[in-house]
């Protein structure tokens, strides 16, 4: 079995998560992601497609959680991204289990969405999908440079009813209190739930990232709570696997937003996790049980941990 | 950014017969100049949302760029146009298609274009692939921008 190169922090964590195979954590992290991705149903009609790309010569299968998705076997290992289809924006690339949270948070036709964290636009495209260019779409970024490649990203996919704007999405909870009907606040993160996108995330892995970052996690997630409708819906997803920047950032909103509740949401046909209710001496809200977490070993895919949250009447 | 007004609409539309043939722009949808000649076009909701916000990065959708050959569709406005394009489309086949995203000039004759135009529209059975520049070189040039484009082998 091939390892990689991995912090002692990391490796602390991973000997501290109870649910944890730790053999099959580092193997996973080796072996890259399968070949996945959207087809655009706002440029063409979804058969047209794939029958487009089985013309080229593409295997491609259903995914079964996320709807539009596929998995590509192709006998020419050719860049995707740099493939016909890409190019002129009929398909998008995206890990299999990326797809998950914008399922989850399930936006419609006509309504507000705010996308807190949108940049490269992976999941921007994938809601703005979902809304069939009606309504409007807020898709925000704080990064300067990661500002560009969301614009871009958006261009390809056609998206006529998005607003990108560039600021601190704790903003949106200050200046646009109750102004959205769902929000995606899909937050960065120490992205060990993706190691095998890139390896120096293990191996730079500390205690301080976690506990830097989870204090922007929160304040991130209450912005995209406040900025939410009352009955409105929020989805937290992050990357990764540590619980303080999970469990723990779900059960402060849950203390701090006496309104807030968890949906129960589990993705067809992916093996999902029930959070953990304890750790480290640190006990978590039960209501964060409703939550769901996957592994990168359970799908063959990423890491990644969603949390449905609705909007009560109260805060 | 400035909304264009009904009159600049009707500029437009008249450009827009004149070059593809084109004879409506969606009602529903607000016309903004960017820089560069550039045309966005935004739903109503959204370009409300952005006043309200003030300071945006962008705003829906770049569909035509303006300059002084002419106008040309970008390829999202070749596809938003695409069913009510009537002049200056050609079609590709599949070989051409694959050097057409590669921005490689492809002969006016091979395609069968009108050498008077300055654009025109390619399009591959229901997929439209954006413009090409008529040049006096005597080809098409796709106007597929540079970081858009497949690797030449």
């Amino acid at each position: 079995m091939s390892r990689i190169p991995v912090s002692e922090d990391l490796l602390a964590l991973l000997q501290s998560l109870p649910d944890v195979d730790v053999d099959l954590y580092l193997d996973a992290m080796t072996r890259p992601l399968p070949e996945t991705f959207r087809v655009n149903t706002l440029k063409l009609p979804e058969e047209v497609i794939v029958s487009f790309l089985r013309e080229r010569g593409w295997e491609v299968e259903r995914i079964s959680w996320a709807r539009h998705a596929y998995r590509a076997n192709r006998a020419e290992r050719e860049e995707l991204g740099a493939t016909v289809p890409h190019l002129f924006g009929l398909i998008y690339i995206q890990g299999p289990i990326s797809m998950v949270p914008v399922e989850a948070l399930d936006p419609r036709p006509g309504e507000r969405v705010l996308d807190l964290c949108a940049a490269p636009g992976s999941k921007s495209t994938q809601i703005a999908q979902l809304m069939e260019n009606s309504g409007v779409l807020v898709a925000n970024d704080a990064s300067t440079e990661r500002i560009r490649p969301l614009i871009s990203n958006l261009q390809r996919w056609g998206v006529m009813n998005c607003v990108v704007t560039l600021k601190d999405g704790r903003y949106f909870g200050k200046r646009m209190r109750e102004s959205f009907d769902r929000a995606l606040c899909d937050v960065p993160c120490s992205s060990l739930g993706i190691v095998m996108k890139d390896w120096a995330a293990a191996k730079n892995y500390s205690h301080g990232i976690t506990e830097r970052v989870r204090v922007l996690q929160l304040s991130l997630l209450l912005s995209a709570y406040d900025a939410t409708v009352p009955g409105g819906r929020v989805v937290y997803s992050t990357c990764t696997i540590h619980p303080l920047e999970n469990e723990w950032v779900v059960s402060e909103l849950l203390s701090r937003r006496s309104g807030a509740r968890v949906l129960e949401f589990r993705p067809e046909g992916l093996k999902v996790r029930r959070p953990l209710e304890e750790w480290s001496g640190i006990r978590f809200d039960p209501e964060v049980a409703k939550c769901f977490k996957c592994y990168p070993y359970d799908n063959g895919g990423e890491g990644f941990f969603v949390a449905l949250i609705e909007k009560g009447e109260t805060r | 950014m400035k909304v264009l007004d009904r009159s600049d609409r009707k500029a437009l539309l008249e450009e827009l017969e004149r070059e593809f043939g084109i004879d409506e722009i969606p009602q529903d949808l607000v016309l903004v100049e960017a820089s560069e000649g550039k045309v966005r076009a935004v739903t109503r909701e959204a370009y409300e949302t952005a006043h309200r916000i003030g300071k945006v990065e962008a705003l829906g959708l770049y569909v035509l760029k303006r300059t002084k050959f002419g106008l040309y569709l970008s390829v999202e406005g070749s596809q938003l146009f695409g069913p009510r394009l009537r002049r200056n489309v050609v079609e590709l086949n599949a070989a051409q298609l694959e050097r057409w995203a590669s921005g490689q000039p492809i002969d006016i004759s091979e395609l069968g274009a009108d050498p008077e135009a300055s654009f025109v529209v390619a399009r591959h059975g229901p997929l439209f692939a954006g413009s090409g520049k008529v040049s006096r070189d005597g080809k098409v040039h796709p106007q597929i921008p540079k970081e858009r484009r497949t690797p030449v082998e």
